[in-house]
């Protein structure tokens, strides 16, 4: 997606992806998200609300965020994923190597400590 | 008088523009037509290049496909029994799978799944393999799933391997006692369908091989008899969509194939519900049949 939507709250970067992240558009995320990252808060949240599904291209792109952020000192976790997407992250482990919460506040919370 | 031979003069002199103008159209169209006639030589040469380079591509890929299919390894007729389908979505997938014997009393079984498609993640796939198949990772077990799978995310950190991960599911079969020993990393569960009727997903956590390094893969247990059967998937062997922005549900899946009989039976659900056109990514089914 051009412009990936997201905000800052307090000392973290949302990130609020819509709908897919596939082949289609995982590199324009990619990009967007590494340029956020770049000039902003390395604590990121992925804000999965509006997620209804995402590949392993989209995966990928959200292991390439965590490396950077990771690499910049700060960390990504992952907020309110359901139904496909929670599963999709079930099976791919990524649900205990990021965390998942239900909330935002939650996980800009977990990244803090 | 004067008056028609001025007007006489000015016609011709008009006419011998007219003339002139009509010359210099008359060039300016010859080199027109000419300039056509080049171009579409041009493009006739380009599309016959075009056509030769595209004819080079389509047959090396499929040399390269031949030799993907030529390493599985031929179903066995021996209990167990292997029954098997690949079916790429691309010319070249990222799915391979394989069995061999590790010794008298074991059986290896392994599906992997590298991300994405083409060339790339088939040179991976195949990588990875071979290194099964042959055993070749340092001070590993290769009877112990977990320590097969750790083995694997060291040797092949995705930075290492142009940004590419896979998925796996690899187990262990035991003969003289039916245990089973399994570990899988960020791949889709192997169903049992046991000889009574019941089914079981077996599958542990833990991320795809070469995303992380220093990960600890676990070895679960379970356990087969005669009459049990095992399917191997990959997450395309499954994840169609039913309806616009709706996926068929691995347990709906889980459900039908339990009560297949064949590989390709499942295949022919699985494509009845992706509608026309090629499935979204390879379908892999390994079936063991103890």
């Amino acid at each position: 997606m051009a412009n990936l939507p997201h905000e800052t709250l307090g000392n973290a970067l949302v990130l609020k992806p819509s709908r897919r992240i596939d082949s289609s558009n995982a590199k324009a995320f990619e990009d967007d998200a590494s340029a956020l990252v770049d000039a902003g808060p390395k604590l990121v949240v992925v804000d999965a609300s509006d997620l209804d599904y995402i590949s392993s291209a989209g995966l990928r792109v959200i292991l390439t965020t965590a490396k950077k952020a990771k690499a910049a000192g700060g960390g990504l976790t992952i907020a309110c994923a359901r139904n496909n997407v929670k599963e999709v992250l079930a099976v791919s482990g990524f649900d205990n190597i990021f965390g998942l919460h239900a909330s935002v506040e939650a996980a800009i919370a977990s990244l803090g400590k | 008088m004067a008056d028609l031979e001025s007007r006489l003069a000015e016609v011709e002199a008009e006419l011998a523009r007219m003339q002139a103008e009509f010359e210099d159209l008359n060039l300016l169209y010859q080199a027109t037509i000419e300039h056509g006639e080049a171009v579409e030589d041009q493009l006739a040469e380009s599309n016959l290049e075009l056509q030769r380079t595209q004819k080079r591509l389509t047959e090396e890929l499929t040399e390269a496909a031949n030799y993907i299919f030529s390493i599985l390894p031929a179903p066995r007729q021996e209990a167990p029994r292997t029954e098997w389908l690949l079916e790429p979505s691309t010319e070249l997938g990222g799915d391979s799978f394989g069995y061999h014997e590790i010794d008298d009393d074991h059986l290896a079984v392994y599906l992997l799944d590298v991300c994405g498609h083409g060339v790339g993640a088939a040179l991976l796939s195949v990588t990875a393999i071979n290194v099964l198949r042959s055993a070749a990772l340092p001070n590993t077990d290769f009877r112990d799933p977990g320590a097969v799978l750790s083995a694997l995310n060291d040797a092949f950190p995705m930075e290492k391997q142009n940004n590419m991960y896979f998925t796996i599911w690899y187990g262990v079969y035991r003969r003289s006692t039916g245990a089973l020993r399994y570990a899988s990393a960020g791949h889709p569960a192997s169903v049992l369908r046991k000889a009574d009727g019941r089914v079981l997903t077996l599958a542990t956590p833990g991320i795809a091989i070469g995303m992380m390094p220093d990960m600890l893969y676990r070895t679960a247990h379970s356990e087969v008899a005669a009459g049990d059967r095992l399917h191997l998937v990959s997450d395309g062997t499954f994840e169609v969509e039913t309806a616009p922005g709706e996926m068929l549900a691995f347990d709906t899946f889980v459900g039908r194939l339990s009560t297949s009989s064949s590989p390709a039976e499942v295949l022919d659900w699985v494509r009845s519900i992706n509608g026309p056109g090629p499935l979204p990514d390879d379908f892999s089914l390994l079936t063991i049949a103890f």
